[in-house]
């Protein structure tokens, strides 16, 4: 029987020296937690917040080379950002496997909140930025998520 | 979102996993940086589609890194007083004991910056002590910025560890 998606990334992140995964769980990200506490060979070190996921990882991979996080999207890994950015910066490889809408949600973009889930950052146009001359009242980021 | 902060990001789908896969763990293991994976909620469970070999590892090239090793051989020799400093990154790549190496083989005595602590023993007699720029002991930078060779292997020059960037060493030496 071949390997679910998931279970084929664990695999080879097991064959690289990952024996555990910090995460949070979370709406969408369920396959991800699933297939980690269905694996002997693995074990799920569940954290209070995708923060501490995050740091727990990084000195996971200080010590053994590389370290596996597992969040949710947008909510989760935003909250994850801030240590994987350090992570970036002190040149460490985490893995961070992020479970996202289904691909028919995430093509009609029927997401809640606001800012639809997108895969890459725009930046807005000077005009987009402005409102076309009015003051922007709902957020200040520069770039749409 | 996570573009800035990651070296490289697939949508894994059982049709591009197996590469994808593969592809992700070369560049987090090449570059040390975090990588992004993101696994759409119908397609995890799905069975992966096809397969993919491991992506080979990078290698130097043999002449080229000859010529190098022959240089800083060169500077060495031609030098009156120089040093070494072990950096952080080394670690990173595995090559602590290679370093060690380095050290006894050459002679070098060598300073630790901050992020460096440790990563070779300080209970030696190669150890002159902590390197951050202006700020902890003063002849220690003093001797360091005092060489007429520095060999940084592998290190960082953040903030942290140049004393917020008051270490004075001139990339010419």
């Amino acid at each position: 029987m071949s390997a679910t998606a998931i279970e084929h990334v664990l695999n080879r992140l097991k064959d690289i020296g990952i024996d555990d995964v910090f995460g949070v769980p979370g709406d969408y990200s369920f396959s991800v937690c699933d297939a980690v506490l269905a694996d002997p060979k693995l074990r799920w070190i569940c954290c209070c917040n995708e923060l501490n996921a995050g740091y727990a990882a990084d000195g996971y991979a200080r010590v053994k080379g590389a370290a596996a996080l597992s969040t949710t999207y947008g909510v989760g890994e935003l909250s994850a950002t801030n240590a994987v950015a350090g992570s970036y910066a002190e040149r460490l490889p985490i893995f961070h496997l992020v479970g996202i809408p289904r691909m028919s949600v995430q093509t009609a973009r029927a997401i809640h909140a606001s800012h639809p889930w997108r895969w890459r950052i725009r930046p807005l146009s000077a005009h987009e930025r402005t409102g076309g001359g009015r003051p922007r009242h709902d957020d200040t980021p520069e770039y749409c998520l | 979102m996570s573009e800035p902060v990651v070296v490289a990001h697939a949508m894994m789908t059982p049709q591009n996993i197996a590469y994808e896969t593969e592809r992700l763990i070369h560049e987090a293991l090449y570059h040390r940086r975090p990588v992004y994976m993101a696994f759409p909620a119908d397609l995890a469970e799905q069975p992966v589609l096809g397969a993919a070999s491991p992506v080979s590892p990078s290698r130097s090239d043999p002449a080229a890194l000859q010529r190098a090793a022959h240089a800083i051989i060169e500077a060495l020799d031609a030098s009156t007083a120089a040093c070494l400093l072990p950096g952080i990154l080394v670690a990173r790549a595995g090559f602590s004991s290679l370093l060690q190496r380095l050290a006894d083989g050459s002679g070098l005595p060598f300073a630790s910056m901050a992020m460096d602590k440790g990563l070779l023993d300080e209970d030696q007699p190669a150890f002159i002590g902590m390197y951050d720029g202006a700020i902890m002991n003063e002849s220690v930078g003093a001797f360091v910025e005092g060489c007429d060779l520095v060999l940084a292997v592998g290190a960082l020059m953040s903030d942290f560890n140049t004393g917020a960037f008051t270490a004075r060493l001139d990339p010419a030496k």
